[in-house]
């Protein structure tokens, strides 16, 4: 076959050489999104009720002395943490949807598939009907706590199953959406006997929030991330090789249920941590990837730096909209990042669909 | 290179066993077998169960070391399977789906190593022209022939492909056995080759494997383990084996086979 076309073949470049300007498109885009993520995120903190300036905001950070007690308070207690929460929960659902993708072979896959986040809403469901915080806990840390308990005993279930019967897809999936209906039975059950503030606290908490943003939650996110993240690395190859298919993964040498467990336990424990502390935020962790799929292909170098960014970038946009559609309201996270998501996501399939 | 032993194997599905008492050794290196037999007779379990994929009884031994025993990545580096199913039309870049193949086995590699294996194998099968194009994009068999550059990148001692040449036209089946059979001789190896198109396989192959009956029905030389016996037994069709004006041996199918005692 290569007699063919040896005078072909040695008239064009390398296909290393092309390599080379293919991976450099990449990473420009990679900057690209960089770049919005940065934009957004200044707009994030310059934008709010306390008129301040773009310019009292930079100057305010470089140097905090040149503000005044309230502003710095503003500053540095309010719209920081807000803008790094929404930055670190968006590239944590982002990071968290890409991998579930690709393990579970399905772009629809995101982190709520696995029952996580109702695992998570009936802890936090609990910790305020029950209203555990009288007994001697942080009330700030109460529901987070019982949220992220909650969604480590699915992870846990998940894992067993897993385990018990074989990480198949099939396996996983059909165990996430069993579990999807069985929590949503139980936080029915627990909305039904609870009284109505407690009601409204639940409801409030379903729609996931930035708005208790604080410096001790976004270190632990980050600890929790930066923690995930080599293992991210580590699995690059495998998880590339896996989106051939599986047998073609397998023949490659990779152990494809044993990562698959391994990367269940990492996204599990991702979104545990974000939606612990946020409520439950959908739609970041399924059209983060899609974008980023779009935009840098599947080779999971680029696919998983880019799927955080791209998170990352959605939800600092959203928590930017929840403060600026209605001035002087904070409309809930959750809510803002589905009525974007919707329309985007369709969007999306759309011009996947019309590019064959 | 890597010694293939097969003794008493006996594969299954679930209670239903399909092959059993196999017994292959003593392949010869630099060798292209044809792995032939009906649907449905265990041609793509036989691979998969030397592949480590599917569960067996009796012994498969790569150098005397028990094909169960070995590690996924131990065995990945001697063997190389390309499964039935042709990749995913993912939105992996062909050279991407190449390069991912070589670095999830060969950790050992530099980059550059494997740039210039890639840059080898596209230029081999001469797919120079699809290394930037997405799986999603390519037709059957352009995705076939990523599939088997995956398989070849990896430089395996033993290759295992289950009809590698399904979704390609007759220039390409040709180009693609050519190229396995130069491989396997440069490096005195071993392929193992499911095969559909019996023809083909007499052509290409230097002995064949056929299946029938539960089990191996002959095992040989093309000429020999083809004969119109064995072709009526394996696939119920009465057949003749004539040779062409090249020398070459070649099957004539007549029609359905006649002999009531096969059926």
């Amino acid at each position: 076959m290569k007699d063919q076309t040896t005078g072909a073949a040695h008239a064009a470049p390398s296909l290393s050489h092309q390599y080379r300007a293919f991976v450099f498109k990449r990473i420009f885009w990679l900057c690209i999104f960089l770049t919005a993520l940065i934009v957004s995120f200044v707009a994030n903190v310059i934008t709010g009720p306390a008129m301040l300036s773009f310019v009292d905001v930079v100057t305010g950070i470089l140097d905090p002395e040149t503000l005044s007690g309230a502003m710095k308070v503003i500053v540095f207690d309010v719209r920081l943490p807000f803008a790094v929460l929404a930055i670190l929960i968006g590239a944590t659902l982002g990071l968290a949807g890409a991998e579930l993708q690709t393990v579970l072979n399905n772009p629809l896959a995101s982190p709520s598939t696995l029952g996580i986040m109702h695992a998570a809403t009936l802890g936090a469901s609990v910790a305020i009907v029950f209203q555990l915080d009288q007994y001697g806990l942080p009330e700030n840390y109460i529901v987070p706590v019982f949220a992220f308990a909650g969604a480590l005993c699915a992870i846990f279930l998940i894992q067993m199953l897993a385990g018990f019967y074989g990480a198949t897809i099939d396996t996983v999936v059909l165990f996430g959406i069993a579990l999807v209906f069985a929590l949503d039975a139980l936080v029915s059950l627990i909305q039904f006997v609870a009284d109505t503030d407690s009601l409204q606290q639940i409801v409030f908490w379903t729609m996931g929030s930035l708005a208790r943003a604080s410096w001790e939650k976004i270190a632990i996110v980050s600890v929790v991330f930066l923690c995930c993240v080599p293992f991210s690395i580590r699995h690059v190859w495998k998880m590339t090789a896996l989106r051939g298919g599986e047998d073609y993964a397998k023949s490659y040498g990779v152990s494809v249920e044993r990562l698959r467990m391994l990367v269940l336990l990492r996204v599990g424990v991702l979104t545990a941590v974000a939606v612990s502390f946020t409520g439950v935020i959908g739609f970041v962790g399924l059209v983060g990837p899609h974008i980023a799929r779009l935009a840098f292909g599947e080779d999971h170098r680029y696919y998983i730096p880019g799927s955080i960014l791209a998170g990352a970038f959605i939800l600092s946009c959203a928590s930017l909209a929840s403060k600026s559609i209605v001035p002087g309201i904070m409309i809930p996270d959750g809510i803002v990042t589905a009525l974007i998501g919707i329309p985007l996501f369709l969007a999306l399939l759309i011009s996947q669909k019309r590019r064959g | 290179m890597t010694k293939l032993d097969i003794r008493d194997l006996v594969i299954a599905h679930g209670k239903n066993t399909i092959l059993s008492n196999i017994t292959l050794a003593d392949f010869e290196p630099g060798s292209v077998i044809g792995v032939l037999g009906p649907n449905g007779v265990g041609k793509s379990s036989f691979l998969r169960s030397l592949a480590g994929l599917a569960p067996y009884g009796g012994s498969i031994t790569y150098d005397g070391d028990e094909n169960r025993k070995l590690s996924h990545n131990q065995r990945a580096r001697k063997v190389a399977y390309l499964p039935q199913t042709l990749p995913q039309a993912t939105n992996l870049v062909a050279y991407e789906a190449v390069i991912s193949a070589c670095r999830a086995v060969r950790h050992d590699l530099t980059r550059d190593h494997v740039e210039t294996l890639t840059e080898r194998v596209f230029d081999r099968l001469n797919i120079r022209h699809i290394a930037f194009q997405p799986l999603s994009r390519m037709s059957g068999g352009q995705r076939q022939m990523v599939g088997l550059a995956q398989i070849i990148v990896r430089e395996p001692d033993i290759m295992l492909l289950d009809e590698p040449t399904s979704a390609l036209d007759l220039r390409w089946q040709l180009g693609v056995l050519d190229v396995v059979r130069t491989l396997v001789k440069d490096k005195q190896g071993l392929a193992l080759i499911a095969l559909h198109d019996i023809n083909l396989a007499m052509r290409h192959c230097d002995s064949l494997i056929l299946f029938g009956e539960g089990g191996v029905l002959s095992h040989g030389a093309p000429r020999h383990a083809m004969t119109p016996e064995m072709l009526s037994r394996a696939y119920h069709v009465s057949g003749r084996l004539e040779t062409c004006s090249h020398g070459s041996p070649f099957v004539i199918v007549d029609g359905l086979n006649t002999i009531e005692g096969h059926r």
